[in-house]
């Protein structure tokens, strides 16, 4: 009695959660906030990036880390230069969710050249913000469902069941993302252009916490920080990893200029810390005070790399 | 292994099907079995710190064999010291060690000496002071003559680390926990159903109301020097929800699942909420530990019968310890002085045994009276908590001087709305339940069976698209 009850109980419970979801998607799409589901919350225009990526062919070059790649590598300046790029980055990106584009796209868009930005915060937590952007930006897969699950977080698996309703019922076969939300703008082949300066009084306002403790990444995402190399080698693409500038105040901060963090980069293949060749202004070349580049640094920082010659490709 | 983890989501039901369809034709070895799935529950954390448990337990073991064996006062005492020194010891070196050695140096430095020590980078082990306490408890109760020792080492490490309550409680006694590991268990259908609806309504008052006040609490706080004197009252006031949810909430998740199991543990927390004067709270709140702290520290000093003076000298001790108890800071131990200064007014005019009952037992309603009384209770409690979760003295007085400062009646800044909604709908749903276990254990009894488990879905939906963002239990760092 008690197994049965129990079985139907258990039964009956993934039924309402399911029920109940899909109420949300057809009836209340308004209340998935309040409800857990942060569906397509996070800012940075995924969608439009990833609907991109589909149509494009091969690359020659391709960028992938968090916001600091969509909002530091302006493709414009490379196509001048007659290389063909995506920019692949997403909000908040860590190792795990890298893992999921790379196994999307990797294949589709053929890089000759893989710009890898390992943002050190990335590491270091468990990184529910962009999974449930990668969840809500892209169709439901095995690769989506096992990143919520690995994620374990409501939020994260809500996000993925309201993907998955939103599939089936295809409530979006009409959205179209703006291509300006708020200060950003979505310039094309992945990129995001910003051109809010931040204010010195911002800047003095804004008070950082020190990271003095060690940098600890999390193993697992050690573990698909390793699994992204291999996928890139195997794919028989170059790679280099670099750190955009950031913001004076952040370097030393937010793990960037901390040695192991350094150390295990340097290890991991061939390195440029940006922050150590060009100086940008903390006002003028920033949006926030913290690691985003205005239009104005990207412009300055991306003229940098090709006069330097870092990204050429055969 | 956390509660409230997809990991115990999948330990749970193998190990309740090993245990009923497997091993259980034979008690030695579902208590083996018990044993097992425990330190894989522990380990799970971090393995290394099982030696600490098995050190323990065998040093207990093997104490309460030598009270049997020997009846000469001066062994006795050896033993029962043995015992005391390797649990303590364990305890002070992980937890305390630190704090002493700090203490030690700043007021050596007061007095003009300079001494250099260096502070160690210490991982306290998850649960150490629960399973100490638990493991003490066997030592004086056989030291005592209360109980029996047993032979039976596996029993006696099922005792230890048994795994529902381990880590957070409920603090069982030997008296209670460890005759039922000598007892065949029959599988009742109502006992496990009693079990589950106990865990689920665990769950429910850990993530969505533990977590969901933990968000405002942590910023909060952690921008205490930012926000208005009303945002820290309201984050004050949630902490209270935080903790009580969160505690609570685990302890009904442990004891429900050691209801799977066919065990009963001792209530922790009966309605703390409700109390109508700071002794009642004290009655209802952590109710194994702080019967420990009566039954092992306060009597043997003498309890009440020494005479005033000596009497509220026990008061302030057992409340001092108990705070001490809770976290190696100063933060905690002026949150148990000023429990025992709430406390001692009522001691002291005989008037802390007034509230023995749960409030409106027979009623649906408290008196004005009583609501009253309820709500100044509350009101103290809610300050007191100040202290507890305050980074620092310091940082504890700045946030009790800015919640009585003007801008208290300034706007939060921030929006509460559903998090209010959530404690006032959970609130209720206690104080229909407050004659009970837990809130849920009759809720909707006498409703056709469709209802009642529609309100059972309820709450499963509810933890899932109203519940917080996963945070770790607050007892488990004690």
């Amino acid at each position: 009695m008690f197994f049965k009850k129990t079985a139907v109980f258990l039964l009956l419970c993934p039924l309402a959660y399911l029920s109940c979801i899909v109420f949300i998607v057809v009836f209340l799409p308004g209340a998935k906030t309040a409800l857990n589901i942060n569906y397509k919350q996070t800012t940075g225009h995924s969608h439009s990036r990833f609907q991109e990526a589909k149509q494009v062919g091969n690359v020659d070059i391709l960028f992938i880390g968090p916001s600091t790649t969509y909002m530091g590598f302006d493709p414009r300046f490379f196509e001048e230069e007659g290389l063909k790029v995506f920019n692949l980055g997403s909000s908040a990106q860590t190792p795990i969710q890298t893992n999921v584009l790379l196994n999307r796209f990797l294949d589709q868009l053929n890089p000759k050249l893989v710009v890898y930005n390992p943002h050190p915060g990335t590491f270091v937590y468990d990184g529910t913000e962009s999974t449930t952007d990668i969840i809500s930006n892209l169709p439901v897969g095995m690769d989506t469902f096992e990143l919520a699950l690995s994620n374990g977080n409501l939020h994260a698996i809500n996000t993925f069941f309201f993907r998955l309703f939103v599939d089936i019922f295809n409530t979006e076969k009409n959205f179209t993302e703006p291509k300006v939300i708020g200060e950003d703008t979505y310039i094309g082949r992945g990129y995001v252009s910003k051109t809010l300066t931040v204010t010195p009084e911002e800047l003095s306002k804004t008070n950082l916490n020190k990271s003095t403790g060690e940098w600890e990444p999390l193993d697992f995402q050690i573990e698909y920080f390793e699994k992204n190399i291999e996928l890139i080698k195997k794919k028989n693409a170059e790679l280099i990893f670099v750190i955009p500038p950031v913001n004076s105040k952040a370097y030393d901060r937010l793990y960037f200029s901390n040695p192991e963090f350094q150390n295990y980069i340097k290890k991991s293949g061939r390195f440029i810390d940006y922050n150590k060749h060009i100086h940008l202004n903390d006002s003028l070349h920033f949006s926030d005070a913290t690691v985003h580049l205005n239009q104005e640094g990207v412009n300055a920082f991306n003229k940098f790399i090709i006069t330097r010659g870092d990204f050429e490709v055969e | 292994m956390l509660f409230n983890s997809l990991d115990f989501a999948i330990f749970l039901p193998i190990v309740f099907f090993l245990y009923w369809f497997v091993v259980n034709r034979n008690l030695k070895l579902q208590n083996f079995f018990i044993v097992l799935a425990s330190y894989v529950f522990y380990g799970w954390w971090d393995w290394r710190f099982l030696f600490l448990i098995i050190f323990s337990t065998v040093t207990d073991y093997l104490v309460g064999l030598g009270l049997q064996k020997y009846q000469a006062s001066f062994r006795r005492k050896l033993l029962l010291c043995t015992s005391l020194a390797v649990n303590i010891g364990l305890l002070g070196f992980f937890k305390y060690y630190n704090f002493f050695l700090d203490n030690f140096v700043t007021a050596f430095s007061f007095f003009g000496s300079e001494i250099q020590a260096q502070s160690l980078n210490i991982v306290l082990p998850v649960g150490i002071s629960f399973y100490t306490f638990q493991t003490l408890s066997y030592t004086i109760d056989v030291y005592r003559k209360n109980i029996e020792p047993t032979r039976n080492l596996i029993a006696f490490s099922a005792f230890v680390s048994f795994f529902p309550q381990l880590v957070a409680g409920p603090i069982e006694r030997a008296s209670n926990l460890l005759p039922q590991f000598f007892k065949s268990r029959t599988f009742q259908y109502s006992k496990a159903v009693d079990g589950l609806r106990q865990i689920l309504w665990g769950l429910f008052m850990k993530v969505v109301i533990a977590d969901n006040c933990a968000r405002v609490v942590n910023q909060i706080y952690g921008n205490s020097s930012e926000v208005t004197g009303s945002a820290l009252l309201i984050a004050t006031l949630f902490f209270t929800f935080q903790i009580y949810g969160d505690f609570a909430g685990y302890s009904n998740i442990a004891i429900g699942t050691a209801r799977l199991f066919g065990f009963n543990l001792m209530q922790n927390f009966a309605f703390p909420y409700f109390s109508r004067d700071i002794a009642e709270f004290w009655r209802r709140w952590h109710i194994s530990l702080s019967t420990w702290f009566r039954d092992y520290v306060y009597i043997p000093l003498g309890g009440s019968r020494t005479g005033p003076p000596l009497a509220v000298r026990n008061v302030f001790i057992i409340f001092v310890v108990s705070g001490f108890w809770h976290g190696a800071d100063w933060t905690f131990i002026v949150w148990g002085a000023l429990n025992a200064f709430y406390f001692l007014p009522l001691f002291l005019l005989g008037r802390n045994r007034d509230h023995l009952e749960i409030v409106a037992k027979n009623r649906w309603l408290p008196t004005l009276n009583e609501a009253l009384k309820i709500f100044v209770t509350f009101g103290i409690t809610v300050l007191a908590w100040v202290f507890f979760r305050a980074e620092n003295l310091d940082h504890a007085f700045y946030i009790l001087g800015k919640i009585f400062s003007p801008s208290l009646f300034a706007p939060p800044g921030f929006g509460f709305k559903t998090i209010a909604i959530l404690i006032f709908g959970f609130m209720i749903t206690e104080w229909i339940g407050r004659r009970d276990q837990y809130a849920i254990e009759k809720f909707g009894f006498g409703l056709p069976r469709f209802f009642r488990w529609g309100i059972y879905v309820g709450i499963v939906l509810a933890i899932f698209l109203l519940g917080g963002q996963e945070q770790e239990f607050i007892y488990f760092q004690f």
